[in-house]
């Protein structure tokens, strides 16, 4: 029975971090609309092909007892796509990025990269990390997301 | 030097229809396990928690995108032969395969006679009668050397051989074979034939067994209907004539021997406008060497459907070469000249590795049912 309570008592650590991270990937398929607009669906990653869409929504949760504070969430652009260009979301965060694996981070209108001795402005594909920072804490049992859509190349 | 108004099917002379697909990068191959993993570092109370992570992940699935081009067509009464088998061989069709993997295609290869019948060992094609045979062969220059007798001629049809094309294939040469020896027919036949390809089968990457294409309802590009035109080589009126379309509208340049000649689809005619000895006005000129004589070439498509990518070529007589005013200054030279119906031209060229040009070559992107084309030079005799 002790071993019992023991195990007990640890599950609520074990299981629940204080902030929690998921991460989800989305099929985004244009739907054209009845008044001729087109919307874009985010669908389950069924038959995703070269070429395609992807977003990809990432939910935190404080299921802490207090606020959590300097959330900053980094995300590299995954492996065989490409960031699309301004697709990065995130409401109450500042939105940057890196064109260096990470190293360093900065806004979209700041980027460089330096091609035989010359410096231009990043193109979107070019980005390796995006980063999240959010600028005030989550209070505790609330929650919120920040999306980024990608291309596969 | 001859003088006629005849049907005119030089050598060269051919017509494709086509249906082109630029290739493109094939992509991320298929099977490939594209994980996303995001990270988040916190604070509470003012002392930093252990970061968390999460992660994601999904396949990429099959594309397959398959694409072809009709290319300048061969003269397909050449017969060839392979595997000990005579055939009259017609295309190429340039093939790629920008799928994200391998893929293996069937050759479905559809005919239909017009203004006649046409027989293939024993099946009669007829105008509204169209079907697959299973004496239509294909083989593919996979080494690209412009031999086919090192290649393996494969059976069309859903069981016949399939075509295996690797992701980025970029361009295999395709040809159409029907069996010389099997085929009947009467001169001014037309033959169209719709060729099919239909993706069967991929082998994914890292995978030893080929995965069955049961669902292609999501993938465009897997079947693809490309249309030939064929035309004779002999000018003689003698040999087999067999000219392919479109099944759904045909275009047509038949000729109907000893009919108006209004009514033909190709008409070539000449006239002497000189000769270095008739200078008396009014005298009419010869056809004797150093004339001057100008030929004209009338198409008419008085088929149903547009003929895409026509090819003409006049290779000339072998008393005569071409007297384009860009190469002599003899007053009495014309430029070669086409006018269309519709206002638009063909581009047109002629040899010029000699001073003798001897063919005249005029392509046309599009040729419209119902239109017509006039096409006007000028050769000398020698």
């Amino acid at each position: 029975m002790r071993t019992l309570l023991f195990t007990l008592a640890l599950l609520p650590s074990l299981v629940f971090a204080e902030v929690s991270l998921t991460t989800e990937a989305f099929k985004i398929v244009p739907v054209p609309q009845a008044d001729g607009t087109v919307m874009e669906e985010w669908q389950a990653p069924e038959k995703v092909v070269p070429g395609d869409k992807v977003g990809y929504r990432i939910t935190y949760s404080n299921n802490g007892k207090d606020a959590a504070e300097s959330i900053v969430i980094n995300n590299p652009v995954p492996d065989a796509t490409s960031y699309i260009a301004n697709s990065a979301t995130g409401a109450g965060s500042v939105i940057t990025y890196s064109v260096n694996g990470g190293q360093s981070f900065a806004k979209a209108s700041e980027l460089t990269v330096t091609e035989q001795g010359k410096t231009r402005a990043a193109k979107a594909e070019e980005y390796s990390h995006i980063r999240w920072q959010l600028t005030n804490p989550v209070e505790a049992g609330a929650s919120g997301k920040v999306e980024f859509k990608v291309r596969v190349n | 030097m001859k003088t006629f108004q005849k049907v005119v099917l030089p050598a060269a002379l051919s017509l494709a229809g086509l249906v082109s697909q630029q290739a493109m990068a094939a992509g991320t191959d298929a099977g490939k396990s594209i994980e996303n993993t995001a990270t988040m570092s916190y604070a509470v109370n003012g002392s930093t928690s252990n970061s968390v992570e999460a992660k994601t992940a999904f396949l990429v699935d099959v594309k397959i995108d398959f694409g072809w081009t009709a290319q300048t067509a061969l003269n397909t009464t050449t017969a060839e032969t392979l595997d000990a088998v005579s055939y009259y061989k017609s295309g190429p069709v340039q093939l790629s395969n920008s799928s994200n993997t391998k893929a293996f295609y069937s050759i479905g290869v559809t005919m239909i006679a017009k203004d006649g019948k046409f027989t293939v060992n024993s099946t009669e094609y007829t105008a509204t009668a169209s079907s697959n045979s299973t004496e239509i062969k294909y083989v593919v220059d996979t080494d690209g050397d412009g031999d086919l007798t090192d290649e393996t001629v494969k059976s069309t049809g859903s069981t016949g051989g399939l075509l295996d094309l690797t992701a980025d294939t970029t361009s295999q040469n395709l040809y159409v074979l029907i069996p010389s020896a099997s085929v009947t027919g009467a001169d001014n036949n037309i033959l169209g034939m719709s060729v099919t390809a239909v993706a069967e089968e991929v082998l994914i990457t890292g995978e030893t067994v080929n995965r069955s294409v049961s669902d292609d309802s999501g993938n465009a590009d897997a079947q693809q209907t490309i249309q030939f035109v064929y035309a004779d080589a002999g000018n003689d009126n003698s040999e087999l004539t067999y000219v392919g379309s479109t099944l759904s509208g045909i275009p047509d340049f038949s000729v109907i021997p000893d009919s108006d000649p209004n009514n033909d689809g190709f008409v070539k005619t000449s006239v002497v406008l000189s000769d270095p000895i008739s200078l008396v006005a009014g005298t009419r000129p010869k056809a004797i060497p150093g004339a001057i004589v100008r030929y004209t070439i009338t198409l008419k498509n008085k088929g149903t459907g547009n003929a895409l990518d026509v090819n003409i070529s006049d290779p000339l007589d072998t008393i005569t070469e071409i007297e384009f005013c860009d190469n002599t200054a003899d007053t009495n030279c014309e430029n070669i000249t086409v006018t269309t119906d519709d206002g638009s031209s063909g581009t047109f060229t002629y040899d010029t590795s000699s001073s003798t040009a001897t063919q005249v070559y005029v392509h046309y992107d599009t040729f419209p049912a119902g239109g017509s084309s006039t096409i006007t030079f000028t050769a000398k005799v020698k």
